[in-house]
């Protein structure tokens, strides 16, 4: 297990593929008790694996105490709650994710135009700065860890080259005020 | 924007810092907008850098949720033709067989009852000392959870643990032994558990053919405002 955990924290997508398939039937008869359709069900599903995937890449799940599969359930858990939640159906109860785990599903912020244009210059920056960017914000390692990732000599390179990233990102916005 | 400066906005973005750094840079921040102003840009790349993720990696899932459907599908034609034959095989069999009736409509109403406590994992809360077998139960490891479950009933004498062994006992086929524990919180249990109990004994009075009984439980569930009432009025009709 903890080989596995290790693939996912490096965002192994095969790794990734093999959690998916290993729990989604178990997943699936464990949902359909709380009468959720099959696309809400699966769409669920993938948000777990998500899940699962980002908080491996956060060395959340380091020490882990229960099994993959206990993780997956209780995520999921915790995710069918709160979509039963939202539709207002049935006296669900207040469900948690398991102690240390995060996830934060962003709902609030995707419509802020800052953060659409954001999403649209990423792609636009180049495969180096893009690997950064991801590391830094979306996995969230540590500049230690990156510089050792990114093969860089030392992290005062991996910082100079961040900041030139990020002023890049910033000058597109520029352009895009004054345009 | 100082090189510093720049470690603590992620620090902080990422909760990495301990609680006076985080106070003293919440500080600066009041008396600083430019500095409020890079955390907010670091904030939303934060978000967007994590959304472009996700989406990338959901392409992928779907891709693959995509090829389980289509596998499915396929099982789902072999299965129908397979079905389809033995339908006609339970047919001839159920005339013969007015027991097996009985348990064929056991089977088309009987559905796991779901976890509807707080989600547990080891190390979380305690729970009062039911975690362990929440845990079973949402893992489908029915024996442990009957053990754990009856256990925690014995000692405590809580209609909620009591219920949910029957459940697994249910679950592993020990119908008898799930059906006392049904009866014995039958009139005491909270009222969320209340209807579920009345049903369960029903099915459980139905596969063991004890129709008249069966029917008793059945028509007080069919009175009653809940999504079983009409399953209840659904088994008289066949019942009769």
């Amino acid at each position: 297990m903890e080989e596995l955990v290790k693939q996912l924290k490096s965002g192994d997508q095969r790794a990734i593929g093999k959690v998916y398939e290993a729990y989604r039937k178990p997943f699936f008869d464990f949902a359909k008790r709380y009468n959720l359709d099959y696309g809400i069900i699966e769409d669920t599903y993938q948000d777990v694996i998500l899940a699962l995937v980002e908080n491996a890449m956060k060395g959340k799940l380091d020490n882990l105490s229960s099994s993959l599969k206990t993780y997956v359930f209780a995520i999921g858990k915790y995710m069918i709650f709160q979509r039963l939640r939202k539709i207002n159906s049935g006296p669900y109860l207040l469900a948690e994710l398991p102690e240390s785990l995060e996830w934060d599903d962003h709902e609030e912020h995707a419509e802020l135009e800052q953060v659409k244009l954001l999403e649209k210059y990423l792609s636009s920056l180049g495969d180096r700065c893009r690997e950064i960017i991801n590391l830094s914000y979306y996995q969230q390692k540590s500049a230690d860890d990156i510089t050792q990732i990114l093969n860089y000599p030392n992290k005062e390179t991996l910082k100079s080259q961040k900041s030139r990233c990020l002023q890049h990102l910033k000058k597109m916005f520029q352009s895009h005020g004054k345009g | 924007m100082e090189k510093d400066k720049s470690d603590l906005l992620d620090l902080y973005i990422g909760n990495k810092l301990l609680e006076q750094d985080r106070e003293a840079f919440e500080n600066e921040l009041k008396s600083n907008p430019e500095l409020q102003e890079e955390l907010n840009f670091r904030k939303n790349l934060l978000i967007a850098a994590t959304l472009q993720e996700r989406k990338r990696l959901k392409a992928i899932l779907q891709e693959k949720a995509f090829e389980n459907h289509a596998k499915e599908k396929n099982q789902w034609k072999l299965a129908a033709s397979v079905a389809g034959i033995l339908i006609s095989l339970s047919i001839i069999f159920f005339i013969f067989n007015k027991k097996s009736d009985r348990e064929a409509l056991f089977l088309a109403y009987y559905e796991t009852f779901p976890n509807i406590e707080a989600p547990t994992v080891r190390g979380d809360a305690d729970f009062n000392g039911l975690s362990e077998a929440f845990l079973a139960y949402d893992n489908e490891e029915f024996e442990l959870a009957k053990l754990l479950f009856y256990d925690h009933y014995q000692l405590h004498g809580d209609e909620v643990s009591a219920f949910y062994a029957a459940m697994s006992a249910l679950e592993i086929g020990e119908f008898e032994e799930s059906y006392d524990l049904l009866v014995t919180i039958q009139n005491s249990c909270q009222e969320s558990y209340q209807v579920p109990v009345m049903w369960y004994i029903s099915l459980i009075q139905i596969k063991q053919n004890n129709t008249d009984e069966a029917v008793k439980h059945l028509k007080e569930l069919a009175q009653i405002d809940h999504p079983l009432s009409s399953k209840a009025e659904e088994i008289i009709q066949k019942l009769r």
